[in-house]
């Protein structure tokens, strides 16, 4: 289905509007939206989030981030899919493994794509607090873990966490 | 300790004064928080979940404000624990086995609360009265500071604070006021002023049940927006949103006590204090439309032999999950005669108490 404003590109969204207090569906090709947004003093991408997106060819657009198929985090192995069944992510990785969705479902539903205020700096301690709990064979193989890998440095904050924890 | 022990704390609902208390009966300020290296509570094992536990009570420790607070364990919580645990303004863990290693931690101080391995590892709230936003989130971003040196938070340079729901990530900040708008609920201009904040970044959600007009036009005002928005930004849209409705709902609650409105108003408030006062049977949206009505009559000076004090502490008591747990999970209407006998209880304490007090003033004027 050809654009209803140009008649040369394909349509990508579907767009409700009331024309002369009369209803009136327009089938819009990605540039014109992008002209009406800009007709009306909206933001940018502000429109495309009311407008129904019309097949593949709002992918091809490069407004939405095209759906991924058999994405997966591959901390946690949760699937894309599963995330947007349930608004739920499973780990800090997700993030990561989902980040041009995400940011898109941050610019539209929170009208930003990036963090503002404070920002956050981890402390050695943190890290020592983290090993103190843990039971001891748990730490013992963390150890080994750090060893095989030579990381030397974080095998002795393992087991400087433990003597901590006997004193 | 059982999450049933935190009936003897006194976790404040709503404070019977402060700033602008006529209308704004709390202001709160929290943070959701996540670690990192562990996954989110939705998909953490329970043996993530005993180590989050075990470190999140010891890295809260370090922070003077939860120094010697007792830890509520949810294992094994039952419905009505769960929804106790929801009127305290916890959002509960996503499934029932994730309850494992989940707890609460109360210190002395009551107003101050956190969630550990709820829908989110980390939950923690600062609440104060009146209208007082931005003291109550430094209060928050304090403790905030301090647990963090603590334990290691999941963060991205470019996301911020990473959550189990997007919604949240960014800031993770979660403030909110409870305001009581029964004057806009009854004048009919709710819809209009809450249409209002949309384009402040804050949202306004009914409270006890869909119908503000059933259940007293009790509001949580709250932040919308964690992304892209600093937490003294957020705070001062709030505040915005706020200072706008209790400035309408004052207007709104002269127009309906005023000229040809007053009989009817009065009525309804009189009648509300005596429903109260002896009714034998009542639910808690009905407990909540009275005590909201007898509220609203005491802010504008009706005279009503009533406290501010004990209708906040009411409006806590009798919701349906502290009920509950205090008197067992009973049928519908047998707790609904319990809530009925235990208002009525109240309010005779409260006379006595009142009477004590004229008599004891009495005596040391004559005996001065």
């Amino acid at each position: 289905m050809l654009c209803s404003a140009c008649r040369k590109k394909e349509a990508a969204f579907s767009v409700k509007t009331v024309v002369r207090r009369r209803l009136v569906e327009l089938k819009l090709c990605a540039d014109c939206l992008h002209r009406k947004e800009a007709e009306l003093g909206l933001e940018e991408g502000a429109l495309s989030f009311y407008a129904e997106p019309l097949g593949q060819a709002v992918f091809e657009s490069g407004i939405l981030p095209r759906e991924p198929v058999g994405l997966k985090c591959p901390s946690c192995g949760l699937a894309y899919a599963e995330f947007r069944a349930s608004g739920v992510l499973g780990c800090p990785s997700c993030y990561q493994a989902f980040r041009p969705q995400l940011k898109y479902l941050f610019r539209f539903s929170q009208g930003a794509e990036g963090r503002a205020g404070r920002r956050y700096a981890s402390s050695a301690s943190n890290t020592r607090l983290r090993y103190s709990v843990m039971g001891r064979q748990e730490r013992e193989a963390e150890i080994k873990k750090a060893v095989a890998a030579e990381d030397f440095e974080k095998a002795a904050l393992i087991r400087g966490s433990r003597r901590r924890k006997k004193k | 300790m059982k999450i049933k022990e935190l009936l003897k704390k006194d976790i404040p609902l709503a404070f019977p004064s402060g700033r602008d208390a006529d209308v704004v009966l709390r202001s709160s300020a929290g943070f959701y928080r996540n670690l990192a290296g562990f996954p989110f509570p939705s998909l953490s094992s329970r043996a993530d979940r005993a180590v989050l536990r075990k470190m999140l009570v010891k890295g809260l420790s370090c922070v003077a404000a939860f120094r010697d607070a007792g830890e509520y364990s949810l294992s094994g919580a039952g419905a009505a624990e769960m929804r106790f645990a929801g009127e305290l303004g916890l959002a509960m863990p996503f499934s029932p086995s994730s309850l494992e290693e989940a707890s609460l931690l109360v210190p002395p101080d009551t107003g101050v609360i956190a969630g550990v391995n709820m829908d989110e590892t980390l939950f923690f709230r600062v609440t104060r009265e009146g209208f007082s936003v931005s003291p109550t989130l430094d209060e928050a971003s304090n403790l905030d500071d301090g647990i963090g040196q603590a334990v290691d938070y999941a963060w991205d340079e470019e996301l911020g604070f990473l959550c189990a729901r997007p919604a949240r990530a960014g800031t993770g900040l979660e403030a909110s006021c409870l305001l009581h708008l029964a004057g806009l609920v009854k004048a009919g201009r709710i819809s209009t002023a809450v249409k209002t904040l949309v384009n402040m970044k804050v949202r306004a959600q009914p409270v006890f049940g869909e119908d503000p007009e059933l259940s007293g036009g009790f509001f949580l005002i709250s932040n919308s927006v964690t992304m892209g928005i600093s937490e003294a930004e957020s705070a001062q849209c709030l505040e915005a949103g706020v200072r706008l409705l209790c400035a309408a709902e004052r207007e709104a609650r002269l127009w309906i006590s005023g000229g040809e409105r007053h009989p009817r108003f009065a009525d309804e408030v009189w009648r509300s204090l005596g429903a109260l006062e002896h009714a034998r049977m009542m639910s808690f949206q009905e407990a909540a439309g009275h005590i909201s009505n007898v509220r609203l009559g005491i802010c504008l000076n009706m005279g009503l032999p009533a406290r501010m004090g004990l209708l906040c502490s009411l409006l806590r008591d009798v919701q349906d999950g502290r009920m509950a747990l205090s008197c067992g999970e009973l049928p519908v209407a047998e707790r609904d005669v319990f809530r009925a006998s235990y208002i009525r209880a109240r309010f005779t304490e409260a006379r006595h108490a009142d009477k004590k007090i004229l008599n004891n003033g009495s005596e040391e004027k004559r005996n001065g």
